[in-house]
This record gives C-alpha cells, sequence and structure tokens, in this order.
C-alpha cells in the first residue's frame, strides 16, 4: 500500500467521506505498521494543531470575513498552553472518532460506489483510479500506469491524438496530444505540458488540477486549460472553477466564471489576462476526435460509452437527435452497456472500452440529428461491431439493424425499411425494402464480426450489400469487389430519418461502433 | 470530544501533581474520555478499536516533544500563509461552523472547500516537516 493510498484514506477519514472497507484496511495497515502510524499521527498532530490555534480565542472572534492573524494568536500562558498541547495530543487519538461522527458529516457518495475489481496483470500496491475509455490517433510516449484499460497513479505521455481518461471519482479527463499528465489521486491530477479538457460530472465529488504555478479547483464544471513554455490559459465552458497560484503566501483567488477565459503567465500567475473565450481549440468530448478522424464526414457515430443509467442517456456518440429510445411496446430500461473485452479488433483498440449488450427481445431507436438523404446515385455506408452471445438457430432469434425511411406513415415506414443483420439461423441478410437475400455463411458465436453495409440509391432503386468480415481478416482500405451478400435491387427508400436495432428473443449479442457515412474508408477507417 | 476533553482538564487541574509529566497526566485523561465515548458510540458505523486506540495513544505519548515542535512549527507556517488562505482555515477550524456553513459564506462549492484545505493542509505539513528537518527535530 503506498504513502498516496494512506493519505488519501486519511484524507477521506477526515472529510468523513471513508468507506466501512477503507475504514478497515486503514485500521489493519495502522495496526501493523509503524511507518504509516508515524504518517497519521503527523497529520493528526497538524489537525489537533489547526483546531488548538483556531479554536483558542473563538468566543471572541469576530465575524469571518475578518480573521484574527496568526501573528496575533499569541501563546498563551503556560496553563493554556499546557492544556492547548494536551488536547492537540488527546485529539491525536480521538479525532478520527470525533470526525466520522461530527454531525455535519454528509453521507459519501464516492465511498458508496463499489470498487473495481482489479486486473491480474497490476500489482496489488498500485491503486487504479479509473479506465482509458476511449482513444483516437494515439501515440503514446510513456503509458506505464495505463494497463489494460485502467489506470494508477503516475505519468502519462501522449505525442499525439486524444485520450479519454474516466476516473472512478466522476471526472472525465480529455487529453489533447502531445500531452504530459500526472495522475495523483482519484481525484486531481497535474498537468506538466499540453491541453486537457475536464468534466467534472454530477456525481464526482469535484476535481483538482494542478499546474505548474497553479491550483485549478473545480465548481462542478467543464473546463480546459493548456499550457505553453510562457503561460496557462483557463477556458471554462460550465460552472466556473477557482485559479490558486501555489507559492506560499500568495494571497490571489481568481474565480473564471462560464464563458470566460484567462491567461497567467508562468512567472507572474498572481495576475490575471482576460483572453478572448474559446479561442484555442480543445477536443471537449472524445467523440469529436473520432469525427475528426472520420475526416469529418461521419454522419452518425456511437461507441456506446455513456449509454449507461439514467444521467447520460442520450450523451453517447453523434450525429442523433436524441438519445436511444426503446422501440418495443414496453417502456422498461434499455439494453446494458458493459465493459468491452480487452483486445484490438479489426484495428480498434477495445480495452477499457464499453459496449451494448442486447438481450433477447431488446429493440432500440435513435433517431439522426437530420434526416439522412441520398441524391440518386449516392451511397451510404454503415459498420458495426458485432459478437452474437448465445445460440441461435432457433425462430425470432436474429438480430436486425434497420434503416428507417422519413415517413409519417408507419405502414409506409415498415414496408420501406431496408435492414441488414445476422438471421435466426446466424447466416447475414440483407432486407432491402422486403427483398431478403442471404449468405450461406455461417458466423460463429462468440466471435467478434465487422458488418459494413452499402446502401447505392441509383436513378430509379436501390441495393444494399454486407460484407462481413471474421476474426484475423484483414479490412481492405477500399470498397470490396465481393461482398457475403449482394441484395437485390428494389425501389427503394431515399432519406432515413432514424435507425433502429432489434434483437430477437431467442439470443443475445453485443452490439459497438456504429458509424454511418458516405464512404467506405470513412466507416472503417482506423480509430487508432 | 476535543472540547469535552479540554473541559475535563480544566477541572481536574487542581488533581495534578506539579513535579510530575503534565503530558501523561493529561493524556491519561484523555484517553479515559476516549474510551468512553467509544463505550457511548460503540453502535457507530466506523471507529476505530481499542487496541489501536490504545496503541495510538501510547505512541503520542512518546512523541510528546516531537508534538511541541510541531506545533510550534505550524504556528511559524501558518503566518506564511496568505491572510485570505489563514482565513479559510479559521473559519474552518475554529469549530463554530460546519464546512457547509463555511462554503457557502465563501460562496463556493463544499466540495471546492474540501479540495481547497487540503492543499493548504499539504503545504502547511511540507513546511512543518522542512522546519523540522531544518532544526534536526524529525
Amino acid at each position: 500500500m503506498s504513502d498516496e493510498i494512506l493519505q488519501q484514506q486519511i484524507n477521506d477519514l477526515l472529510n468523513g467521506t471513508i468507506s466501512e472497507a477503507e475504514h478497515r484496511t486503514l485500521q489493519d495497515r495502522l495496526k501493523t505498521d509503524a511507518a504509516a502510524r508515524h504518517v497519521f499521527r503527523e497529520r493528526m498532530d497538524l489537525e489537533a494543531g489547526l483546531r488548538t490555534l483556531f479554536a483558542a480565542d473563538v468566543s471572541d472572534q469576530p465575524a469571518v470575513t475578518s480573521p484574527k492573524p496568526v501573528s496575533e494568536l499569541r501563546r498563551p500562558d503556560w496553563w493554556r498552553w499546557r492544556v492547548a498541547l494536551i488536547a492537540t495530543a488527546a485529539s491525536i487519538v480521538v479525532f478520527a472518532v470525533w470526525w466520522t461522527q461530527r454531525p455535519d458529516r454528509a453521507r459519501p457518495e464516492l465511498a458508496e460506489q463499489p470498487r473495481q475489481t482489479t486486473p491480474q496483470e497490476i500489482q496489488p500496491t498500485e491503486r487504479l483510479l479509473g479506465r482509458l475509455v476511449q482513444q483516437a490517433d494515439c501515440v503514446w510516449q510513456q503509458a506505464a500506469s495505463l494497463q489494460e484499460g485502467r489506470f494508477a497513479p503516475g505519468t502519462i505521455k501522449l505525442t499525439s491524438g486524444a485520450a479519454e481518461l474516466r476516473f472512478d471519482s466522476g471526472t472525465n479527463v480529455v487529453l489533447n496530444g502531445p500531452c504530459e499528465l500526472a495522475i495523483e489521486t482519484g481525484d486531481s491530477a497535474r498537468l506538466l505540458a499540453g491541453s486537457v479538457f475536464v468534466d467534472v460530472t454530477e456525481v464526482s465529488n469535484g476535481f483538482l488540477l494542478a499546474t505548474p504555478e497553479a491550483q485549478i479547483i473545480d465548481e462542478g464544471t467543464h473546463y480546459a486549460v493548456a499550457l505553453d513554455s510562457q503561460a496557462t490559459e483557463v477556458h471554462v465552458f460550465d460552472g466556473s472553477v477557482i485559479w490558486t497560484p501555489t507559492e506560499f503566501g500568495t494571497d490571489f483567488e481568481d474565480r473564471i466564471p462560464s464563458g470566460e477565459a484567462r491567461r497567467y503567465l508562468r512567472g507572474d500567475p498572481g495576475r490575471a489576462h482576460r483572453i478572448p473565450f474559446g479561442k484555442r481549440q480543445f477536443v471537449r468530448r472524445i467523440e469529436e476526435a473520432v469525427r475528426a478522424t472520420g475526416g469529418g464526414d461521419l454522419l452518425a457515430y456511437d461507441g456506446f460509452e455513456n449509454l449507461a443509467g439514467q444521467l447520460r442517456r442520450g450523451r453517447s456518440g453523434f450525429g442523433w437527435a436524441g438519445g436511444w429510445e426503446s422501440a418495443g411496446r414496453g417502456r422498461g430500461s434499455l439494453a446494458e452497456v458493459i465493459d468491452a473485452p480487452p483486445g484490438v479488433v479489426f484495428g480498434i483498440e477495445r480495452s477499457g472500452r464499453r459496449l451494448l449488450a442486447l438481450r433477447g427481445g431488446d429493440s432500440l431507436r435513435r433517431e439522426f440529428e437530420k434526416p439522412i438523404a441520398l441524391t440518386s446515385p449516392s451511397t451510404l455506408f454503415v459498420s458495426v461491431l458485432v459478437s452474437q452471445q448465445s445460440s441461435v438457430d432457433e425462430a425470432g432469434s436474429s438480430l436486425q439493424i434497420v434503416l428507417e425511411p422519413a415517413s409519417d406513415s408507419v405502414r409506409y415506414a415498415r414496408r420501406h425499411s431496408v435492414t441488414f443483420g445476422i438471421s435466426s439461423e446466424g447466416r447475414p441478410f440483407v432486407n432491402n425494402a422486403g427483398t431478403i437475400d442471404e449468405s450461406a455463411l455461417l458466423l460463429t458465436v462468440g466471435e467478434p464480426h465487422l458488418l459494413v453495409f452499402r446502401y447505392e440509391a441509383r436513378a430509379r432503386d436501390a441495393v444494399g450489400s454486407l460484407r462481413i468480415y471474421q476474426s484475423g481478416d484483414t479490412v481492405e482500405p477500399l470498397p470490396p469487389t465481393a461482398w457475403t451478400v449482394h441484395g437485390t435491387a428494389s425501389p427503394g427508400p431515399m432519406e432515413f430519418k432514424s435507425l433502429r436495432i432489434t434483437q430477437g428473443t431467442g439470443s443475445a449479442t453485443h452490439v459497438d461502433e456504429l458509424r454511418i457515412g458516405p464512404s467506405w474508408n470513412v466507416v472503417v477507417g482506423p480509430t487508432e | 470530544m476535543f472540547q469535552k476533553t479540554s473541559i475535563v482538564l480544566w477541572k481536574k487541574m487542581s488533581e495534578f501533581d506539579r513535579d510530575g509529566s503534565f503530558f501523561h497526566w493529561a493524556c491519561g485523561i484523555a484517553f479515559n474520555e476516549v474510551r468512553n465515548f467509544l463505550t457511548v458510540q460503540r453502535r457507530s458505523r466506523l471507529q476505530f478499536d481499542l487496541e489501536l486506540v490504545e496503541l495510538l495513544a501510547q505512541e503520542a505519548a512518546e512523541e510528546e516533544s516531537l508534538s511541541e515542535s510541531r506545533l510550534e512549527a505550524l504556528r511559524r507556517c501558518l503566518s506564511q500563509l496568505s491572510k485570505r488562505q489563514q482565513a479559510i482555515l479559521q473559519q474552518c477550524y475554529s469549530g463554530t461552523e460546519s464546512i457547509t456553513a463555511v462554503a457557502k459564506q465563501l460562496g463556493r462549492e463544499r466540495t471546492a472547500l474540501y479540495k481547497q484545505l487540503a492543499r493548504l493542509r499539504e503545504k502547511l505539513l511540507a513546511c512543518i516537516q522542512l522546519r523540522l528537518a531544518q532544526e534536526g527535530t524529525s
């Protein structure tokens, strides 16, 4: 157990946010580790000392806005001094109890959150603080603290690309390469170079970002920080932050509200320079980096990173009008989002990612931000990662991915939908407005497959084709000449308003990395 | 507990033998108070058990002079803080207001105040350690 963990546990103890398990761990360590007890007593001496000094003349303290200077906290007479001293000693043994019992103690939100399971590959002494949820075009120079999609305290250097770290404490940090970040604790980090975007979510208890010359304390916020050789820039998108220089004795504090930006020179962090807000371009969400990877041509994307829970419903991906909604009769919970298995699949790093786990009978619909209107001729591509999780070959267990036409008529929309997917027998199929074509290929349950669907709108009709990639296949950089399923041409719709995913009742499927775009390379292009 | 222990010490001051160790005498009283407190609070969910409390108390008594040095160093380190930082500490440690109330008065989030307090403590600890090292006390 590192000192960082010990310090964090003592902090949690003092703040009243320690969990029962952590309290037990702390107690066990203190019983057996003399050095830890030394650290603990040092902290308790500090706490008790502060109480002693500031409580000594509390009865005649004026309003809080005019504190008595420390220099005026004179040493009391011998007896008072001795009492203060012994109260200090007493506090050493009672402080933990006092703090955990104090009336204003808030229920610890973080303390009640379940801890993530530690992967075997990571040393038990390292504290896992969160996960690397997404990355785009990342070239890492130093990423020792990143293991199996999780991260521990340490310094990470990102040469290029963008990566999103999600702290278990509820804060998301997007690194915009080149960037160097020292992860210190579960709710604090130190930016050493480059820029980051920080999203302190509503479930977080706060996040502290240190720079070479100051600390930035959030007040429930979205903000971005960029370092250069001369200065630090802070842009606040939502909420506010407090900038406090770290130099001892500096009596400067700057609150930066939403919609404003400041620049602080390295040698004079106590003076704020207002700068135009948003002048710098920060990667605020990793999806923006993915969008950039697609040359800005991706029409819609969902990595299913944020679907879990009510709070983030509708927040994942881009190119959508709202969130996923149930397309079934019931209005129950949406499909689950779970951890993706680690490893690289078709060039996509899956470690630390999430995916959509469809159960039998799940049916979800999401509307596009704007209806996708096709001209004649034009082409639309859809790619998606799919892995069947249970045995098939029983009626009603197909996976259907449906492009739904823009129409006020439910009957028309149903009859003119364009569908691709995996049949109940486990065979890829295309259903172009009622004309079904199926492949003889039988997909293996449990194996990941990349499905790429092409919809060609022609002068008089349209045709759908489906290419299936299996594990070990190389994805071509250009559209293939041979397709797994080549659909029959039929008069198809020219405008789509939504996409539906429906899982038959008899099976379960994992779905991820849904991309919709106008060209092959946009939907299958590398994400790393 | 802090206040109650202080009051008990005041009340029992007449019983103190001035030729003996005040620290050890007072620690004994404080320990009894803690034990009583733990007994009353036995049903509470999170508290150190008596074995650990005894161990900490024993070692605290052995570190009497070090604690004294730390307190003196703290006094000096506090004077190096800005007036605003001192004011924040005073409000939080005066014992008259909850952290929530102080945060409200300062017009900031409670969690943000916790963060600032944590950093101030870090600063003070580093300062104290430096001073003690310079004095050869630690």
